[in-house]
């Protein structure tokens, strides 16, 4: 029986610890103050925490910052364990500054809220421990879009660098799935965060749940009121179609009026791997 | 000996009174209205100078001007692997008036004419105009950066009142005591070596032509409100019209061929 315990206990502890993370840098902030610690923001939402006398780390995170590489990072050691170049290409584009409206749809309306437990109740669940946010929302609306027909949406929680630094926070950006649902006659709109929630929320439940100082977070509609406002405030909250899956889609949505207007089979493939094991 | 004691003394001493009044200058300063009027939390929306040469460009600068003065500038979609030379000018954003030689491109001898002397690089050291200069953000392989400094208000501001040692340079000292950022301009120079310019693009003093190109310029303004509207969980306002759930999506074709819509996956 012992044995058997400790064998759990060091499956257990191998499981926590084998956090390994593939991703890019999304930025590198230093700090404003000597004593700052220096905020590594992953493309994958985490933050990363380095003491500035890790002066190689910090270098290596920054060389794969500009040449945009893909690392593998265990994430409790801070240790990149391998790096590769990326294989996205420079898009060559025609920017339409008018187009750059992030929900490309109108939802399907949710008839009412036994339906949408429904929906909450039938949604896939992961026996991983850590699994990325934006991979499982995906999957969550893409199998609703096939399964159900329904046209979802997303809402993304960004947190600003003040917040990040005050609560040393480990997320830069949050994101789960959003119905929209008929109550009373009336349409609402849900966040169904199948993994932090029993139910469906409105948006400021949901938010306080990671929102340390239960600030209103102000919704935007463009990427960059978030990026330039890292001082105001400790959060923004944006809304998209279900088709966008990381946050460089609303970043590049703004810098080429390019909108997301299908599911990419890349994308599902991987938020199926990472998030529930499954080869789509 | 006990004189040269003495004298070190009698030096230490009158260091320590100047730095003292100094200071205590500062604290004064910090208390002037005129000086209190002028801080708060700035911004500046980055536009193209020449948007033939880099269409998407966006980005802001950020200025927190206080007792400390904290600068975040973040650049998307300019051309990648660039040296920025970045700075707040007294002047204006350059448009397509200032383009004097009617070559279709603003060049850093037009550019200059408009945006002015610098007062503040943004480089490695914002204490100081001399300091940390040279030392300026490179754009990534996507063309991009996030860059953050920091400098206590009383070394920006002693820099910024000093006597203008090279009055040749680009750089200029502030005549005024307090520093207003208000309407002062963001500007970043530099492209890529290897973009060919035509002949008609002209550098600056020491700026090769490459160098000097003004590629963004915004005017910075203090901000009174964050964007975005607050939503307090209200009944949310869709026109609902059940023909146009999707919009933009032809849903039969997605059903009656799920073949169909896997053809359509890739980029």
């Amino acid at each position: 029986m012992k044995v058997i315990f400790l064998l759990l206990l060091l499956s257990l502890s191998s499981l926590s610890k084998s956090n390994t993370l593939r991703t890019t840098v999304h930025s590198i902030d230093l700090g404003n103050n000597s004593g700052d610690q220096v905020m590594v923001m992953l493309s994958t939402g985490e933050v990363l925490w380095l003491s500035k006398k890790e002066e190689s780390l910090i270098k290596e995170f920054q060389n794969a910052y500009n040449q945009k590489l893909v690392l593998k990072i265990n994430f409790s050691t801070k240790k990149i364990l391998s790096s590769s170049a990326t294989d996205f290409k420079l898009k060559n584009f025609s920017f339409n500054q008018t187009d750059t409206d992030p929900m490309s749809y109108i939802p399907t309306i949710i008839q009412d809220e036994e339906e949408l437990k429904k929906l909450f109740l039938g949604a896939r669940r992961t026996s991983k421990p850590e699994t990325q946010c934006f991979n499982r929302a995906h999957i969550w609306t893409y199998e609703w879009r096939i399964n159900h027909r329904v046209f979802s949406s997303k809402t993304w929680l960004f947190f600003t660098r003040k917040f990040i630094r005050k609560y040393k926070f480990d997320w830069w950006f949050h994101v789960a799935p959003t119905l929209t649902v008929q109550v009373d006659g009336k349409l609402v709109e849900k966040i169904v965060d199948i993994k932090y929630a029993k139910a469906p929320l409105k948006m400021k439940s949901w938010t306080d749940i990671f929102v340390r100082d239960y600030a209103d977070c102000p919704v935007v509609n463009r990427y960059s009121d978030y990026a330039d406002s890292p001082e105001e405030g400790s959060c923004f909250v944006m809304k998209s179609s279900m088709y966008y899956y990381q946050p460089i889609d609303l970043e590049d949505l703004e810098l080429t009026g390019i909108q997301k207007m299908k599911w990419i089979r890349g994308e599902v493939q991987e938020a199926y791997r990472e998030a529930f094991d499954t080869i789509f | 000996m006990k004189n040269i004691r003495q004298m070190t003394v009698s030096l230490l001493l009158l260091l320590i009174i100047t730095s003292c009044k100094k200071k205590e200058k500062f604290i004064n300063d910090l208390k002037d209205e005129t000086l209190q009027n002028k801080w708060g939390n700035f911004k500046g929306k980055l536009y193209p100078v020449n948007p033939s040469q880099t269409p998407s460009l966006r980005g802001s600068l950020t200025a927190i001007y206080r007792q400390e003065f904290t600068a975040t500038l973040r650049l998307a979609g300019a051309r990648p692997s660039t040296l920025s030379l970045q700075g707040i000018h007294i002047g204006r954003c350059p448009d397509s008036r200032d383009d004097q030689n009617h070559d279709g491109l603003i060049d850093g001898e037009e550019g200059f004419k408009a945006f002015k002397e610098m007062i503040i690089p943004l480089d490695d050291d914002l204490n100081s105009q001399h300091m940390g200069w040279g030392i300026f953000p490179v754009t990534d392989a996507f063309g991009g950066y996030i860059w953050s400094r920091v400098a206590t208000l009383e070394n920006l501001l002693e820099d910024l009142r000093m006597e203008d040692i090279n009055p040749y340079d680009e750089m200029s000292k502030i005549l005024d005591k307090s520093l207003s950022l208000e309407g002062k301009v963001v500007v970043i120079r530099g492209i890529n070596n290897l973009i060919s310019l035509p002949d008609s693009v002209a550098g600056i003093g020491r700026l090769s032509p490459h160098a000097a190109f003004p590629v963004a310029c915004g005017k910075l303004e203090k901000i009174f409100s964050t964007p975005g509207k607050i939503e307090k969980d209200e009944e949310i306002s869709i026109l609902y019209d059940s023909n146009q759930e999707g919009h933009g999506f032809d849903d039969d074709a997605f059903f009656s061929s799920l073949e169909n819509d896997e053809i359509n996956y890739g980029d």
